[in-house]
């Protein structure tokens, strides 16, 4: 205790400056997180609010809707967040040689629609996808294929957005992909080219096992940020057709906005932090291991 | 004595006066600072003296009716915000759980759900028997939940969809179509098929289809429903204790609007990811020959032009949705209006209630003409549109909703919760993921299950 509060008195500076972030997280992240747990076994109305223990965690569990948006979620964020990160070693890798104005101009190229709304990406992306006049069925007449509705069919409206998702994103890992990959040595590549490697053995024997840290760092955010995929659901499908593409978040906005019924929201919100924080340490578990250079 | 009698009426006299004078006052001024809010979504109306060259924004028709009320209630402050409709449920939700609604709203669509979480006033006691006759009663049965009213009725339907179909003359007369006859229209389900199937063509000899009779917009359940209206079903039985969309008369419009697309193909494929904007631009393209909608769709076009996103301008007409001789007619009976959240104070709650009859009063719902909307006031459309250049398609509009029936049921039945299946029910459908009947029995055991809990 006595070696706590030395320790509280040492490094109070510290502890000053990061106060003001903390105190902004709490009121903003921490409270309402905790809030919703307690939220989550009530029924909670305007002027009233039941105690109904586990009641809305089993409505959840028991409702086909709330099953189909976990498999949908889970099918979005494998669909995406392999591709997105292959996308982004794979431009990182191509742009990473070539002179700096030209890599900066890529860099700023691919990061550009990561600073665009996400409302406006998709509207743009309904106008390609429209079924009678969108710029794909265009090109697939052009071609002599028929043309396909496809954010209208329950095969094709899912893979659809993790296309488009696919797409738009990955500016900000190619970002920081080029970033570390800068911070490599330079000696450990000479050393694997006199030992005889070619420069796809350098890239897979060096480059992807010094860049672990960085890929775990964004895998983890990815997983995280697709499992709260919304906006694209919501502007673009609504979650149809027949809940092909419903997923938790958009469940829950659509019980707890639509419905008004918040507890049972809250309870389908603490599944999904629960699914997310579990994924999150089973992957720093099996990938987060040491890197030392 | 008749000097006293003099007197004794003079201070009488006197002291009526003064009475009578602080009684006048007290009316028109709160004994104390009173603030009125209330938030509406973007209505584009004209308010009194708006230029007629320019199109008024969404900001005009608030700012002028705020101001209006303040300048007949001194004393009072009234503050409106614009809600924009993408999040407005969010943010009435958000502001509700806070304890911090507005006094007034016009909600887009009225909500059961706020009554029964008794957030709503009813204004029964604020209704005159004047109100009661001149306002059309399904507007009022709109906002009634247990026998109370609590929707100050406004506007009529949400801008005609599920009512009406809008007509494109000029592709109808390419193709030798004659158009519904008026006074009313309407027209039955053959002769809507027969005329659908010339109106589908390729204009320019390459083989595809350039025009298609109409379009169907499956995730708009307004638009939907009328179609299911066809042979005469019903979402719920008579009682409203059960789904009875999936009876042999909903079955078999459902299977006529599948019919349309893939065996008649009057309608493009792609049907279940399409919306109601979908089909609005199809229809401003010349792409097909019908569209969805009343009058205020026709202003939809001016208001287009005008802002750079249409071309030009073309002429549209208004008729029945096709029905079926032995069933007749039908239209989508709806309204809109302003509702009033609890008051805690109980002066502040009759200038509350005064200023949402200020909104709906007669003289001010005649400024819904600026937006081709038909009103909830009998006196007011008596003559609304009486000379005007929409005269004709009003008349067929209002005609229609003679015939009007509430698609969702009545108020004290809210189908918020099985919206979602509505929708997945016509997408299934449209798809060919399911055939109609399959649709329309899955979707009666989920609904059924979620609502009458069977």
């Amino acid at each position: 205790m006595y070696s706590a509060m030395r320790a509280l008195r040492r490094d109070r500076w510290g502890y000053a400056f990061i106060l003001p972030s903390f105190v902004l997280f709490s009121l903003f992240y921490l409270v309402p997180v905790v809030w919703s747990g307690y939220l989550s076994l009530l029924e909670y109305g305007v002027f009233s609010r039941t105690w109904v223990g586990l009641a809305n965690y089993v409505e959840a569990i028991n409702d086909r809707i709330f099953r189909l948006a976990i498999r949908n979620t889970i099918l979005y964020t494998l669909g995406l967040v392999p591709l997105w990160l292959a996308k982004a070693l794979i431009v990182s890798a191509l742009i990473f040689p070539l002179s700096k104005p030209i890599q900066t101009f890529f860099k700023g190229a691919f990061y550009l629609p990561h600073v665009t709304s996400s409302v406006i990406t998709s509207m743009v992306w309904l106008w390609i996808y429209n079924p009678p006049f969108g710029l794909l069925n265009y090109f697939m007449e052009v071609l002599g294929l028929s043309p396909h509705a496809w954010l209208g069919d329950v095969r094709t409206a899912l893979p659809a957005i993790i296309f488009m998702q696919v797409v738009m994103g990955g500016g900000s890992s190619i970002v920081m992909i080029t970033a570390a990959m800068g911070s490599i040595p330079e000696h450990l590549y000479e050393a694997a080219y006199l030992d005889g490697a070619t420069k796809t053995q350098a890239f897979f024997k060096v480059t992807i096992p010094l860049l672990r840290p960085t890929l775990l760092y964004l895998l983890v955010t990815g997983t995280i940020s697709s499992f709260q995929v919304f906006t694209n659901v919501y502007m673009m499908t609504h979650g149809g057709p027949q809940f092909s593409t419903a997923t938790l978040v958009y469940l829950i906005y659509d019980t707890a906005f639509k419905q008004f019924n918040f507890g049972l929201a809250s309870a389908q919100a603490v599944v999904l932090f629960a699914m997310v924080f579990t994924l999150a340490l089973v992957q720093f578990k099996f990938l987060g291991q040491e890197v030392e250079y | 004595m008749s000097r006293r009698l003099l007197v004794t009426l003079a201070v009488g006299l006197v002291l009526m006066i003064v009475l009578g004078t602080s009684g006048i006052a007290a009316e028109a001024a709160p004994s104390k600072p009173i603030t009125i809010t209330w938030w509406i979504n973007p209505w584009r109306i004209a308010p009194p003296g708006f230029p007629e060259d320019q199109a008024p924004g969404s900001e005009d028709f608030p700012k002028w009716a705020s101001e209006e009320f303040m300048r007949l209630h001194p004393g009072v402050t009234v503050k409106y915000e614009v809600v924009t409709n993408a999040g407005f449920d969010q943010k009435i939700a958000a502001a509700i759980l806070a304890g911090n609604p507005p006094d007034v709203l016009r909600p887009i669509g009225f909500r059961l759900e706020w009554v029964k979480q008794g957030v709503l006033e009813p204004i029964d006691d604020y209704l005159t028997a004047e109100d009661k006759q001149d306002f059309y009663q399904y507007a009022l049965d709109e906002g009634k939940v247990n026998g109370k009213y609590y929707l100050f009725p406004w506007n009529n339907s949400n801008n005609g969809m599920g009512s009406t179909l809008l007509l494109n003359p000029a592709i109808f007369a390419e193709r030798g179509v004659s158009l519904p006859k008026l006074p009313e229209r309407g027209w039955t389900v053959d002769e809507f098929l027969a005329a659908a199937k010339k109106l589908t063509f390729d204009r320019d000899g390459d083989g595809k289809i350039d025009v298609y009779a109409l379009s169907f917009p499956a995730t708009d359940l307004s638009v939907m429903m009328g179609w299911m209206h066809l042979f005469g079903a019903r979402l719920f039985n008579e009682d409203e204790t059960a789904i009875a969309l999936n009876s042999p008369e909903g079955v078999r419009a459902l299977e006529f609007v599948v019919d349309a697309i893939y065996k008649h193909k009057i309608a493009p494929e792609g049907a279940a990811g399409m919306g109601i904007y979908d089909s609005i631009n199809m229809f401003h393209q010349g792409k097909t020959a019908m569209g969805y909608g009343g009058p205020y769709e026709i202003g939809r076009i001016d208001r287009y032009v005008k802002e750079g996103s249409l071309k030009e301008a073309f002429p549209v007409h208004i008729a029945q949705y096709p029905h079926d001789p032995s069933v007749g007619p039908f239209a989508y009976h709806t309204s809109g209006g302003f509702v009033v959240f609890k008051q805690r104070d109980a002066e502040k709650k009759e200038l509350v209630m005064e200023f949402a009859k200020f909104l709906t009063n007669q003289e001010n719902m005649r400024l819904l003409k600026s937006l081709l909307y038909v009103t909830t006031r009998k006196s007011v459309n008596k003559d609304l549109y009486k000379g005007s250049t929409f005269e004709n398609e009003v008349e067929v509009y209002t005609r229609a909703l003679e015939y009007g029936i509430p698609y969702f049921g009545s108020s004290d039945i809210s189908t918020t919760p099985i919206d979602k299946h509505i929708q997945a029910m016509f997408e299934a459908a449209l798809s060919r993921s399911k055939t109609p009947k399959q649709a329309l029995d899955e979707f009666a055991a989920e609904a059924n299950k979620i609502m009458f809990k069977k």
